[in-house]
């Protein structure tokens, strides 16, 4: 593709049909070494095609890359990967600029200005990895001198006082992903975040705490099922082969409606659009609950919700009520009066949505089941999101579209691994597979019973205390329900981490656990989420940080804060990146990384399959190091470092201390606690300096170690093989030989059978999680894996319901002490203003969720009287780390840019094209950029007042081939306080004319 | 890593050299000054000063939680002078003690948690034992940031200055955090 071609596909609405029809799979090269002196096209014929998925957005589009001779010819869309069938959006076509930038980092680097900031030049010198590798160990060494590793008589880690951290990332593999939470944790630290944290925390929380997975429902291609969508999110321009499968259910007749700030370019395909002020969400989502349940009420689901909700039961869990649809006591007479207050009148007022457009909203979306809800940042990122995302989880409830083909709660998540990289934790508060890490002694403890109880198993001792409650049954008798279901959700995870890491968990001897001190190498206490991470970087609490592919110098909500903690004088900063970004230029040591065709590795999408992605050429550079290569021999540098000067895991320092040798056995093995025997992976443990270290064999033995469907050890099989338990089975050798066990390089779009024809599951194309179901909680799905929710809506023992209860009222999310204007009051969701709110008598009616438990800087309307809310291009990704140094897209979007209405316009004072000082109370200088004039934008009546709004595009930083302000300079950093996700969407600004 | 001069280079009047602890640890944003010059070892330790006036100059290095070194040098026309610092780390007789206590029980918190003090390099941290009590002695004079890390508890800052000698009694009232969240999947 040449640059004309790229202008021309990237203006045709984004999306272009590449005619390439006879490529399957890997296909054989055919070329000669002479062959590449030919032109392009002769070499395009005649080079081998490599299947890969694009390293943009979450959508999982399958592309080709065309090589000869180790030099990439073309990169194009897949015409045989079911989700593009082909076509691509603008970044991907441009994709080949990205593998080949001249801009591309080449080598390790070390900065040798001492001093940070924005406007400091580090003055990069070469150095060797060896000399990296040497620094960073002996800083982490350095770091780590005297962090204790004995609490009273306990052995452990405390993860959050760790003064190591990790960054990152969405942009890797999984294998990759989870090999860097095995290094943290290795480490003793649970001070590890990534993109995640700050684009769908909330989604997790809020679907987390309602089905029991925080993840897309349905899946991608689903979307042709549905027969009406309410879209909060602008997927044409930033999930555009998403937007692709709205677009064919349109053709079958489906309704779009969308709800957005901005008249988008989602906007202009829907047949019902409405604008809204940012910060408003839940308000909208209750009232449509309302709409059903008091005009509607024949839409309601009864049998749904009577089979698979705790609609029908009190709060205290006693029932099932027969008279549940009319008792006040009931959860859902409680929800019916918790929402009657959210009448239409009243969310115009809110909202700013006029009565009539809202119930044409709630009539059509209510009325053409099933009906989809697809959404994104504008409403995740808000101080109340959890409570957002909740009531569009209750809505989809009681209308039935749960579990359903066409239905769901459809979380459009943003960065190509980022489900992936979210199931492998790289968060400060999970471990693995949403298993939370040992919090406290008496859980510990627990768990060594648990090991007892099955000593072959498990590798306990063989006559000590066993864990007092081994059934449900026994459970219940001792009510310790809530006991036995956290431990059977954590216990078989840390059980498998114990072998594949090659760390001790539990007490020792073990033999009498309440006696006997706690012996624990996993980090124990969750870390810092990532706004305060950066509070603890700043405050000298954190001393290293290591950020791999991730910008939080411009992706963090008041990135001042970011880049003040970045420039703190004894913070050493290690950045792995393939191009200089912001975050680079504070750092330390300045790493080569390489992009995802020069390497290979399993990716989740939003949908949640699980897709392979093959290595196509050899890094551009000889120094770009792939991440697993990197990843394993800088554990292996850090740890000789370490055992030198005596840090050790606490098992080691328990055996140094006390003569002792812990070991533990399964079968006839024993196993060392030593994670060198598991590292990189347990199926291939390397030697430093002695084995070889390849990239390609590592990520194969991971892949495994994440999702083994089995693992014989000693003659024992192994009680839960998969490190990942969400992963587990997708690695099954004895029946999928032909993809050598990883089913996640299947490629066969053969239906599996009639529904999967009928409903486009494609269950043989790669594999999803768990056990390979595409709609979750669906019990109609053949090999239906997880055909029913198992949310425990009230965790006390005597109120358990069983695991297929989707829960309406969340125990989880129930705290009473909070005052009942607080949705933890009511464990279901209310309307709860922004922190920053523009009109402050809706902000007394509806106080904001966040609590002050760090300060912020915030303005009033008084001050700052526009809503400034944020938005992503179709051209630029997240950041812009990759695409604002790639030209083809700098020139499609060159510059950072305000949109505002024209009545707005007229206020300041500024015409179209003209530049204006955005200011809010994080930069009340404010950051100068154009204002675009537009009737994208309107101003909405709330309260009865005008209120203008502004829209800013997040992606642009002073780095890069394109620089400019970064909207994150302005945004708010307080965070929603269920999911620790910062408030970026929405906050109160001013505008002058510059 | 020997002082001295490392000989003619084409850098004119060049001082620099490496700054490490005696333990071996390596002194990232130590401030090093020399005559009216002043800069900040890199994160190898590394310093470096270019076209110094020539003749005799003191050079000197501080770093918090770190004895003070001055050297002199010779810094001549056309010669790299290289001047190493290994700093022993600073010792002092005052001390900084007390309890960490529920603030609304006003119980005190028993072998839960830590209290980090923080310094440059490496933090100092003390696990709070079976009584409630932290202490952290022989620190030099000087002004400190203590902060409790306990599970269940917000965490609770402090900065304090120490004269020679002085002992300083600080009881901390952690507030339980007030987090509502759930598990995630």
């Amino acid at each position: 593709m040449d640059r004309r071609n790229f202008i021309k596909i990237a203006g045709a609405a984004s999306i272009a049909s590449l005619a390439l029809k006879d490529i399957i799979g890997k296909s054989i090269p055919t070329a000669n070494a002479s062959d590449l002196t030919s032109t392009k096209y002769e070499n395009y014929k005649i080079g081998q095609r490599v299947p890969t998925i694009c390293p943009y957005c979450a959508g999982g589009c399958g592309l080709i890359v065309t090589t000869l001779q180790g030099k990439i010819i073309e990169v194009e869309g897949d015409p045989n990967h079911p989700i593009n069938q082909g076509a691509t959006c603008s970044k991907a076509a441009a994709a080949l600029q990205l593998y080949t930038s001249d801009r591309r980092i080449l080598y390790p680097m070390k900065r040798t200005n001492p001093l940070k900031g924005k406007d400091e030049d580090p003055q990069w010198q070469q150095i060797s990895w060896d000399e990296a590798y040497s620094t960073i160990s002996n800083k982490v060494k350095d770091a780590l001198t005297g962090v204790p590793y004995k609490h009273g008589s306990n052995y452990y880690y405390n993860g959050k006082d760790n003064p190591i951290s990790w960054l990152g990332s969405s942009y890797w593999n999984n294998e990759e992903c989870y090999l860097a939470r095995k290094l943290i944790s290795l480490l003793g630290s649970n001070n590890v975040e990534h993109q995640a944290r700050k684009c769908h925390a909330s989604t997790v929380a809020a679907l987390g705490s309602t089905f029991g997975f925080g993840a897309m429902t349905n899946h991608v291609i689903d979307a042709k099922n549905s027969k009406c969508f309410l879209i909060m999110s602008n997927p044409a321009e930033s999930h555009t082969m998403e937007f692709k499968w709205v677009q064919e259910a349109v053709d079958n007749g489906a309704t779009v409606i969308v709800l957005d700030p901005r008249f988008t370019r989602t906007a202009a395909k829907a047949h019902i659009y409405s604008r809204y002020r940012s910060g408003s969400e839940a308000a909208i989502f209750l009232c449509i609950i309302r709409y059903v349940i008091y005009e509607k009420h024949e839409r309601l689901d009864e049998t749904f919700l009577v089979t698979r909700t705790n609609a029908h039961y009190k709060t205290d869990g006693e029932g099932p009520l027969a008279d549940w649809m009319t008792n006040t006591e009931s959860i859902f007479g409680k929800l019916k009066a918790l929402v009657n207050r959210y009448t239409p009148d009243e969310v115009e007022r809110i909202s700013g949505i006029p009565k009539a457009k809202f119930l044409l909203v709630a009539d059509t979306f209510s009325g053409n089941k099933p009906s989809n809800i697809y959404y994104s940042m504008g409403t995740t990122q808000h101080s109340n999101a959890t409570q957002a995302i909740r009531a569009h989880a209750i809505l989809q409830l009681l209308l039935g579209n749960m579990g359903k083909p066409g239905g769901g709660v459809n979380a459009l998540r943003g960065i190509s691994n980022v489900q992936g990289s979210t199931d492998m934790n790289l968060l400060s508060h999970l471990l693995m597979g949403y298993r939370a890490p040992p919090v406290t002694m008496e859980e510990l403890k627990r768990y060594q019973m648990w090991k007892n109880t099955d000593p072959e198993k498990r590798g306990g001792v063989t006559n000590g205390t066993t864990y007092p409650w081994a059934s449900l049954s026994e459970a219940e008798t001792l009510s310790k329900v809530i006991e036995y279901r956290t431990d059977a959700r954590l216990f078989p995870t840390w059980n498998s981490l114990e072998y594949h890491w090659g760390v001790y968990v539990g007490t020792w001897p073990g033999i009498d656990p309440d006696n006997e001190p706690v012996v624990c190498d996993l980090p124990v206490v969750k870390g810092n989420p990532i706004v305060q991470l950066f509070r603890a970087i700043g405050d000298g609490k954190i001393k290293v940080l290591l950020c791999n592919g991730e910008n939080p110098a411009v992706s963090v909500a008041n990135v001042n804060m970011v880049r003040d903690a970045l420039s703190s004088e004894h913070l050493f900063t290690v950045v792995n990146e393939i191009f200089e970004t912001e975050t680079a230029i504070y750092a330390d040591i300045l790493l080569p990384g390489t992009v995802q065709i020069e390497r290979s590795g399993s990716i989740t999408n939003t949908g949640r399959w699980i897709q392979w992605r093959w290595k196509a050429v050899e890094p551009l550079g000889e120094e770009c190091k792939p991440e697993l290569a990197y990843l394993t021999e800088l554990y292996q540098n850090i740890r000789s470092t370490l055992k030198a000067a005596n840090i050790k895991l606490p098992s080691e320092k328990y055996e140094d201390e006390n003569s002792v040798q812990i070991k533990r056995t399964v079968g006839t093995k024993e196993l060392e606690n030593n994670p060198e025997t598991t590292w990189p992976s347990s199926f291939l443990p390397l030697t430093l300096g002695t084995d070889t270290v390849d990239a390609e064999a590592i990520a194969e033995a991971v892949y495994m170690e994440t999702a083994a469907k089995s693992i014989i050890v000693g003659g024992v099989n192994l009680p839960q093989a998969a490190a990942n338990v969400l992963y587990k089975t997708g690695y099954d050798p004895d029946n999928y030989p032909e993809v050598g066990g990883n089913l996640s390089k299947r490629r066969d779009i053969t239906p599996a059978d009639s529904d999967d024809e009928k409903y486009g599951y494609y269950k043989n194309w790669a594999f999803s999680w768990m056990l390979n179901q595409r709609v979750l909680y669906n019990p109609d799905e053949t090999n239906p894996g997880l055909s029913s929710f198992f949310v425990w809506f009230a965790m006390d023992s005597d109120t358990w319901l069983g695991i297929d209860k989707a829960a309406i009222w969340s125990k989880k999310l129930y705290n009473p002490t909070k005052p009942i204007t607080n949705p933890f009051y009511h464990a279901m969701p209310l309307h709860s203003e922004p922190v920053e709110s523009p009109d402050p008598a809706l902000a007394a009616e509806y106080p904001t969720m966040w609590d002050d438990r760090f300060p912020v800087e915030k303005g009033s309307s008084a001050d700052y009287p526009y809503v400034l809310t944020t938005n992503r291009l179709t051209e630029h990704m997240q950041a812009g780390s990759m695409t604002r140094n790639l030209p083809w897209l700098v020139e499609l979007h060159p510059e950072m840019f305000v949109e505002i209405s024209s009545e707005l316009a007229s206020i300041i004072g500024v015409t179209d094209g003209s530049y204006v000082m955005v200011k809010t109370a994080r930069k009340p200088a404010g950051i100068r950029v154009i204002a675009s004039i537009t009737d994208r934008m309107k101003p909405v009546t709330v309260n009865g007042k005008t209120v203008h709004q502004a829209a800013m595009p997040w992606h642009w930083g002073f780095k890069g081939l394109s620089t400019g302000p970064s909207a994150n300079e302005l945004t708010m950093d307080a965070v929603d306080v269920s999911a620790q996700i910062p408030e970026t969407k929405t906050c109160l600004c001013n505008i002058q004319k510059a | 890593m020997a002082d001295g001069t490392a000989g003619i280079d084409s850098e004119k009047r060049k001082l620099s050299g490496y700054v490490y602890s005696t333990d071996r640890a390596i002194l990232n944003g130590a401030k090093v000054t020399c005559d009216e010059f002043e800069t900040l070892t890199l994160a190898d330790g590394y310093y470096t000063f270019d076209e110094l006036p020539t003749g005799m100059l003191e050079v000197s290095v501080n770093l918090k939680g770190y004895q003070s070194k001055s050297k002199k040098v010779t810094i001549k026309d056309n010669e790299h002078t290289i001047q190493n610092f290994i700093l022993n780390k600073a010792q002092g007789t005052s001390s900084i003690k007390g309890n960490i206590r529920d603030s609304e029980t006003n119980e005190p918190i028993l072998n839960k948690g830590t209290v980090i003090l923080i310094l440059p390099i490496s933090n100092k941290y003390k696990p709070i034992d079976a009584n409630g009590y932290y202490e952290f002695d022989n620190l030099p004079a000087g002004t400190y940031t203590l902060s409790t890390s306990i599970p269940e508890y917000d965490d609770s800052d402090i900065v304090l200055t120490l004269l020679d000698g002085e002992s300083k009694l600080h009881d901390f009232l952690c507030k339980k955090n007030r987090e509502v969240e759930p598990a995630w999947g």
